[in-house]
């Protein structure tokens, strides 16, 4: 890996065992739906951090991402009856990603400067290693930056889907259906965002891997 | 062509050659698709067919070469993005849920209130329009006093000491606030509509005003949750 990007865990609630298996959901998701709300706060605490970093990733500012999970939460509380399908997941995901539309459609204005706030407080507030002087670790942070800014600059529906394949590891089928969209329409739009936020790299010059340098 | 394209409109020489500059890098519709493929194989969804189909187009095509190699940088780099830790939990507590409940309650009760106090409005607009001349206002009331001494029309022939009756159909009322006497003429055509729409408007405001005092209950009721 590049900039020294590879000590840094690509989320490991995504791919944690734990969450891909639905080892004692079934029995969550039915205690919640006869109003159990300690066996709801069960699946909450499984699944906060997966929704909070989508909807922080899709909206680049950490308070309204917060807003928008916590909103997301309390509507499936509501909604937990009406859910029928085999992954509880991607029907969350799917809650916390038409929040997240919400909130862009309302806070436009905000976006540019929440973007900074967000970047400069969360991305690589860990310390450096050992191996890691203090300037590598500032370039690594310009770099998350940067590919931060790159994301927020998608359009929101190719955002959404990078964000649930790559950064959170969905599959297709999943992506599709806390999207609602097709899986040739996932495909689609994560190949197109791809590209766009290669281009966007591309223009970027100094911290990037020698690969984009022009 | 492009010397004089500077004298005349330097800056558009300068747009051109961005274009050229971008069409020189950027794939067109159908290296996109390429790229298309090349993303798909990155996520290991690439069937037989089409691996080998991009490997044919790899093979003739650099530029598409460092793009699809490109795209997995930009994966991987996506990919290595830290985890943000949220500030706090998103446990539900019961204040949460019953707030949100009092809340979503509320809301229902001030659109079905605005609801009624549309179709409140719509039913009384009708019952006038369709009434005609309003027979309880002191104009109605003397419109319909004109048409009682009115010589009669239609039916009302003399009689045979060639004495003209007097209209029969009408029905007088007690007397209005404003002093003329309300008047309901038998043979008005919508008087069924002008009683209904009365009937129908009573139940709406009463509507309208039991959905706003639960709207205000509710709203009491969260706030002395919140305090």
């Amino acid at each position: 890996m590049v900039g020294g990007l590879e000590r840094t865990e690509p989320l490991e609630l995504a791919s944690d065992a734990a969450l891909e298996s639905s080892e004692g959901e079934a029995e969550l998701i039915n205690a919640t739906q006869a109003g159990d709300i300690r066996a709801f706060n069960q699946l909450v605490e499984r699944y906060q951090l997966l929704a909070f970093n989508v909807a922080a990733r899709i909206l680049g500012d950490r308070d309204l991402a917060a807003d928008a999970v916590q909103d997301s939460f309390l509507s499936a509380w509501e909604h937990i009856g009406s859910f029928r399908g085999t992954s509880f997941r991607a029907w969350l995901l799917r809650i916390v990603t038409n929040r997240c539309y919400d909130r862009l459609r309302r806070q436009k204005v905000r976006q540019a400067q929440s973007i900074e706030d967000m970047l400069s407080s969360d991305e690589g507030a860990d310390l450096p290693t050992p191996a890691e002087g203090p300037e590598q670790l500032a370039l690594r942070q310009e770099l998350a930056r940067m590919i931060q800014r790159g994301i927020l600059s998608l359009p929101p529906d190719q955002r959404t889907v990078l964000v649930l394949c790559d950064i959170q590891g969905l599959s297709y089928e999943e992506t599709a259906a806390a999207t609602g969209a097709s899986i040739g329409t996932v495909k689609s739009r994560l190949s197109r965002a791809r590209n766009k936020l290669r281009q966007f790299l591309r223009g970027q010059g100094e911290l990037l891997p020698s690969r984009y340098r022009q | 062509m492009t010397q004089k394209a500077v004298i005349l409109r330097p800056e558009a020489v300068w747009e051109v050659e961005v274009e050229m500059a971008f069409w020189k890098r950027e794939p067109d519709a159908h290296h996109a698709r390429y790229l298309e493929l090349c993303s798909e194989r990155l996520d290991g969804r690439l069937d037989a067919a089409g691996g080998e189909e991009l490997d044919a187009h790899l093979a003739g095509c650099a530029a598409c070469r460092e793009r699809c190699a490109e795209l997995g940088t930009t994966r991987a780099l996506v990919r290595a993005l830290p985890t943000l830790q949220p500030r706090r939990s998103f446990a539900l507590s019961p204040y949460a849920v019953e707030r949100r409940r009092l809340g979503s309650l509320a809301g229902r009760l001030s659109r079905l209130a605005v609801g009624a106090a549309a179709a409140l409005v719509v039913v009384v607009s009708s019952s006038v329009v369709f009434s005609g001349p309003a027979l309880d206002t002191p104009a109605g009331g003397r419109q319909a006093e004109s048409r009682q001494t009115a010589p009669p029309s239609g039916g009302d022939v003399p009689n045979a000491e060639g004495q003209v009756a007097p209209p029969v159909a009408v029905v007088v009322a007690p007397a209005s606030e404003a002093g003329a006497p309300l008047l309901r003429p038998l043979n008005q055509p919508f008087t069924g509509f002008v009683e209904a729409s009365r009937g129908l408007g009573a139940a709406l405001g009463a509507a309208c005003l039991g959905l706003l005092t639960g709207r205000w209950l509710t709203l009491r009721r969260l706030r002395r949750l919140d305090d």
